[in-house]
This record gives C-alpha cells, structure tokens and sequence, in this order.
C-alpha cells in the first residue's frame, strides 16, 4: 500500500517531517514493544518528541500541536504501547498547572504521567501501564489527582500491554471553563485520532500483504471483491478522515475546529471500522490472541471514547451543528 | 459595468468578486433565478442555462483554467476553483455542456493536435457546440474493453458501425466523441481508437431512454454506417483506450468540485429547513453527512492542489467519487425521509434528488469497478 504523500502538517517542510516522522518510528519500533512504557517515554523525551505545542521557553520543543499529532500518528503505526499517549497529552495538561516544576521531568520522560478527563464516580480511564502522577481535566479546569481516586486496573479490554481502571473524581465547585476543557479535550481527542488514522493504516498495510499471499479456491483471497472491497471501503474512510483531521490543523479559525472535532469522530470510527475489516480478512487468525490484530483493534475502541464518550462528543455536535440553526 | 474578461480580472479577491459580478450580470441579463439547490439538477431551466453559458464565453468567462488560444481565459486551476464556486452559489454548479467540459475538453487539452484544438476548443467552451461521449455499448458497460463498435478507414473517410448505450445528451449533442475497435480482430484495450464524429448525419439514429426519474437525459446512439474524416483522429491510431482512461479520470477529479459544491448546498439547506433539537436519529445522520461532505471537500481541494502542482491524481479520485455519490444518496434518503415525515422540505423536489442520487454509484464507472481500482492500485491488492 502506498504512503500517504503528504505528510501531516503544513508547518514543517515535507522532508524535516518525514524525518521526524523516521525518527519517531524508529524510537517506537526498539521500544515500544508492549512492555511498560517507561523507556519509550524516556526516549522520546530526550529526542524532545514529547514537548511540541508546548513553548520552548518553558521547557517545550515549540511547533505546534500538529507536530505532536505526527508522533502520535507514526507511535500507532509502529504499534507503540498506547499508554504513551497519556504522556503526550499530559504534558499539556501539567502545562496549564501553576506548579511548573511538574512539566520539566514530564517533557523529558523521566516522570509518567496519566491524563484523566472528565467527572464522576467511575470514569474510566484506558491505557494505564504505569505513572508517577495523575492528572485531571474536568469541566472546572485542570488538577493534580490524588492517587486514591484510582482504582486497581480492571480487564476491560484485556489488553497485552495496558488496563483500564476507574477514576473516582467528585466535581469541584467552582467556575467552570467551558472554553478550556473544549480546547483540551478537543487536543487529546486530535492525537488520539492520529494514533488510531496510524495504528489502523498500518494493520491495513500488513491485512493487504496477507490476503496478498493467503490462497483459497486457488487464488489469493485479496483478489476475491467480497475480501477486496471492505478492505478499499476501509482505505477510503481513513483517507477523508485524514484529510479533514489535516484542514481541521491547518486552519485557525471556527470551522477549522469544527473540521478537527468531526474529524477526530470520523477517524476514530473508520479506524475502528477498519480493524474490524482487517480481522474479518484474516479469517481465524486475526482472532488470536498471537496475531497483532487485537493489539490495534483495542487501543483504537478505546481510543474512540477517549477523551469523551463517542455517543457523548457526537451529542454536543449535533446540539451545536444542528439545533443552532432554527428552521 | 466596466467587467474585463477572466483573463484580465486581477487576482486573488479581486479575480473572485470579477466571477462574481460576470455570473451576476449575465445571470440577470439571461432572467435566470437562482431556486434552491435541492430539487433543481441539471434538469432545471436548460435553456437559459446554455444562454448564460454562451453570453460568459462572450465576455471571457468560459474556460477558465484552459489556454487563451482555444478560447478559455488562461487562468490557474485554483481560479477556476474560485469561479466554480461564485457559480454553484448561483445554482449553476454543472456548466450546460458538462460532458464536452467533463470529459471532451480535458481530453482534447492532452491529446488534440493543434488544428484540433484550435477548431473545436472555443465552440465547446461556449456551449455552441454540444458534446457527447460514446464509450459505453451494451456488452461493454463496467468492462469497457469488450467493445465492438468498428471503424474502417474507406479512403479518407472512417466508416463507423456499432450501437452505443447510456449516451448522456446525445439528443440535442452535435458531436460525440466515440471510441471504436479500429483495428479487426483486437482484442481488449488494444486496437481502439478515440474518433470525433459529427452527430448531424444519416448514420446516427438516437432513441432517447426514458430514465428513473423521467429524464431522458440518456440515449442509446446507433452509428449504422456512420462517417468522420481520417484525421477527426484524437490521440494516437490505436491508442483510445489511454485518451479514455485519462479523460475519464479527469471527469473524476474536476466535475467532482463542481458535484461537491452542489452537495454542499443541498446539506445546507437541509440543515437550515428541519428543527433538528427532537430528531436525535435523523440528527445522527445529518452529522456522519456533513463530516463526509467536510471530509470530501478537503479531499478535493488537496487533489486540485496536486493538479495544480503539475502532479497526477491517482486512485484518490476514484475514492472521492466514491464518497460523493454514497454521501449524496445517504444525503437524499434523509431528506425525503425528513420530507414525507413533514419536518421540512419539499417531497416532490427530495423525490426528485433520491431517484437522481441513484445513478451516481452507477455513471462515471461504477462504485464496484473504483473499489477495485483503489484496492488494486491505492492498496496493491491482487487483480
């Protein structure tokens, strides 16, 4: 399967972003094997892959949140453990604390971190390996997290390389800054995106090897359309989903953050949609648990409900889309 | 109004505001009213449609991006982009002769000799001469290279027989662009060859098909016999089957702005016609089309970008058309559910859009064929 041509970003020339995006893979593919992902986050910091978005005088490798959506894009196409995501959105979070000395150890890996979104009695909390510190963002700002708020991990997904578990967060009192939480969630929702649109081009790449080779009734399988063109459907929602994660980074203004919030919706279902395709085009082997295919298929489920609930994120969408414009 | 010719009108907001008052201007001049996109296709007001087609060539706004010596006005693609947008929000998002500038034009641009160029170029662009194209035959549909239609060259002069299908405006067309087995005893792509015949002649007999929707916007085109001159030749002798491909693709990549713009008005006057607030599923539906629409459009401006760059767009193309026609049917099917359910909207003009909507996944080669083409091209799977 082809690469995309264009790389994400605008800001950087194409090839200053495919070497970072080399170097990002390259990192992920020594490390980021399923293990905890203490020594891929440190890597990473020290290459300064974890601080894009977040300004160089504060200890922040300066860009901006495109560049963190490229690592994230290329950490879910070498399949890097998906707890590495908390990392890279959390140092965004330490970032709007007063305590700067939380965000230096973050940038540079040597502190885990683990972002938590949202309130209530159980939000659940996917992709937790290991962390030195939580933290919350909830609809009246940004906190450290008592790690008695956490429960013990649970098998939600029964995931290799990470657990869910259950963060128990009373909501504050206090003023709420609707505009903050929509920004936040809006960025952790955007690299998780870029992470599934990665993760999932890559299980697509090694699906389309397989029904390349893969013989029944004498011919590969990937030759049959009942196999081929699920598997194209699969190509063509990522695709347009890319695009519009893309226009929603490029642009500024309003409907640039719509683009990206529709986006990330529509990247986090196609992905899903995708592994779906994928395991079904591999027959029995996709559902081993030695195949790699369920590796991609959980993080990217539970990534469409991360930041916010799917059901949740497309409710608010609509209420601001559709019930704005009275007939 | 002092309004220079697309070649002279600035650039940039300046080149923009130009489309607009040229579009203006000869829209009232030619008493052409703008109605709402949904329920007004290509069907609508056809013959002041062509009126204001030829009075823009008048005035130096027909082919924008194509080059001055054919008639056009020699402008970039992204021009052409900006002006097609001015258009659409005037309810004229298809040009009148759309598959002469679809398909004919493009292909005449790549393969034409200059002759070529020079004598059919401006009359296409201005809507004098009507196009239609002669590809698909009853036996030769999504598998175009089994086509039988025979040329023979009888002197000077090429003698065509074969009966052509799904001819769209073949009834009031003055040429056709036809592709036929020039070469007996080819087999597949090999041995065909693009010929521009003229309509108006005793060997062509056109019978009008009566469609879904009760255009008869298509015909069936029979050439008994029928004749151009040795060198009504485009492309190479023999070499049909490239001038096809690559006009069609282009068919794909440039119409596909046009066709998504129109999408994008009929989505909005959907959203601006129904109190969404208690409608929670219809809502659900409105939201995945309006993220494909934003999704395609993207998409699209980036394979323009490509074009413009001097790059060729590949199988993104065959995706995006894809999208577009299952975007617009999803689109059509929730209107009239809307419609007849009386939460807005019109019934006659959402019937009108949901039986239109079901030839798209059909034309321009099929929704099956462009998923093969993407799994086989865009992905490499096996043929």
């Amino acid at each position: 399967m082809s690469a995309p041509k264009r790389v994400l970003f605008g800001e950087l020339p194409a090839g200053e972003a495919q070497a970072l995006a080399e170097v990002t893979r390259s990192i992920a593919l020594d490390l980021g094997d399923g293990r905890a992902p203490t020594k891929l986050v440190r890597a990473l910091g020290e290459s300064g892959l974890l601080g894009f978005g977040i300004p160089e005088d504060r200890g922040g490798s300066g860009g901006t949140v495109g560049l963190a959506a490229l690592v994230a894009e290329e950490l879910g196409a070498a399949m890097a453990a998906p707890p590495v995501l908390h990392q890279l959105v959390g140092v965004h979070l330490l970032s709007q604390l007063e305590n700067a000395d939380l965000l230096g150890p973050t940038l540079t890996g040597e502190s885990l971190v683990l972002s938590v979104f949202g309130a209530g009695d159980a939000v659940e909390v996917p992709f937790a390996a290991t962390w030195d510190l939580a933290v919350l963002c909830s609809q009246r700002g940004t906190r450290l997290l008592d790690r008695g708020c956490l429960s013990a991990p649970v098998d939600t997904w029964i995931a290799p390389d990470w657990r869910n578990v259950r963060a128990e967060v009373p909501e504050a009192g206090g003023a709420s800054n609707r505009q903050a939480w929509d920004e936040l969630t809006s960025l952790a929702g955007t690299l998780g995106a870029a992470y599934s649109l990665g993760s999932a081009r890559a299980l697509l790449t090694e699906t389309a090897r397989y029904v390349g080779v893969r013989e029944q009734f004498g011919a590969p399988v990937g030759s049959f359309q009942a196999v081929k063109h699920p598997l194209a459907n699969a190509w063509i929602d990522l695709r347009h989903a890319r695009e519009l994660v893309l226009a929603g980074l490029a642009g500024a203004d309003d409907s640039a953050a719509t683009d990206l919030r529709l986006g990330a919706l529509a990247a986090g279902s196609a992905a899903q949609r995708c592994a779906e395709q994928c395991l079904q085009a591999m027959g029995g082997i996709g559902f081993t648990w030695e195949s790699d295919v369920h590796r991609h298929l959980k993080a990217i489920a539970a990534l469409r409900h991360w930041p916010v609930p799917e059901l949740r994120a497309r409710a608010a969408l609509r209420a601001e889309l559709l019930d704005s414009t009275p007939p | 109004m002092d309004l220079p010719p697309a070649a002279r009108a600035g650039t940039g907001e300046e080149f923009r505001r130009y489309a607009r008052e040229a579009l203006q201007a000869v829209a009232r001049e030619v008493g052409w009213t703008t109605r709402p996109a949904v329920g007004s296709g290509d069907g609508y007001d056809r013959e002041r449609r062509r009126e204001l087609d030829q009075r823009l060539a008048d005035l130096g706004w027909a082919g924008i991006a194509v080059p001055q010596a054919y008639g056009g006005a020699g402008r970039t693609l992204a021009e052409q982009a900006v002006f097609a947008k001015e258009a659409a929000a005037l309810g004229l998002s298809t040009p009148y002769n759309r598959v002469a500038l679809g398909i004919v034009v493009p292909a005449l641009l790549l393969f034409g000799t200059e002759a070529q160029k020079v004598r059919l170029l401006p009359a296409a662009l201005g809507s004098r001469e009507i196009w239609c194209q002669g590809f698909s035959e009853t036996e030769a549909g999504s598998d175009l290279a089994n086509l039988r239609t025979a040329a023979r060259l009888d002197g000077d002069t090429w003698r065509i027989s074969g009966r052509k299908v799904w001819t769209t405006m073949a009834s009031e067309a003055d040429r056709c662009l036809v592709l036929a087995r020039t070469e007996a005893g080819s087999a597949r792509h090999r041995g065909i060859t693009a010929l521009l015949v003229p309509m108006h002649q005793k060997g062509v007999t056109v019978r009008p098909i009566t469609q879904i929707n009760g255009d008869r916007d298509f015909a069936e085109l029979e050439l008994d016999d029928a004749v151009c001159a040795s060198h009504e030749v485009l492309g190479a002798l023999g070499g049909g089957w490239n001038v096809a491909m690559t006009a069609l693709s282009y068919e794909r990549s440039l119409h596909l702005l046009q066709r998504q713009l129109r999408l994008g008005l009929m989505a909005s006057e959907l959203q601006a016609s129904v109190k969404w607030s208690d409608l929670a599923e219809a809502g659900e539906r409105m939201l995945d089309i309006i993220t494909s629409i934003r999704g395609l459009s993207r998409s699209v401006e980036s394979q323009l970008g490509t074009l413009e760059r001097g790059g060729l767009v590949g199988v993104e193309a065959n995706a995006s058309k894809i999208v577009w026609s299952e975007t617009y049917q999803a689109l059509a099917r929730l209107g009239l559910d809307l419609a007849l359910a009386g939460r807005g909207g019109d019934v006659q003009c959402w019937t009108q859009e949901y039986l239109s909507s079901l030839a798209t996944s059909i034309y321009a080669g099929t929704n099956e064929i462009q998923r093969s083409i993407v799994a086989e091209r865009g992905m490499g799977l096996p043929r």
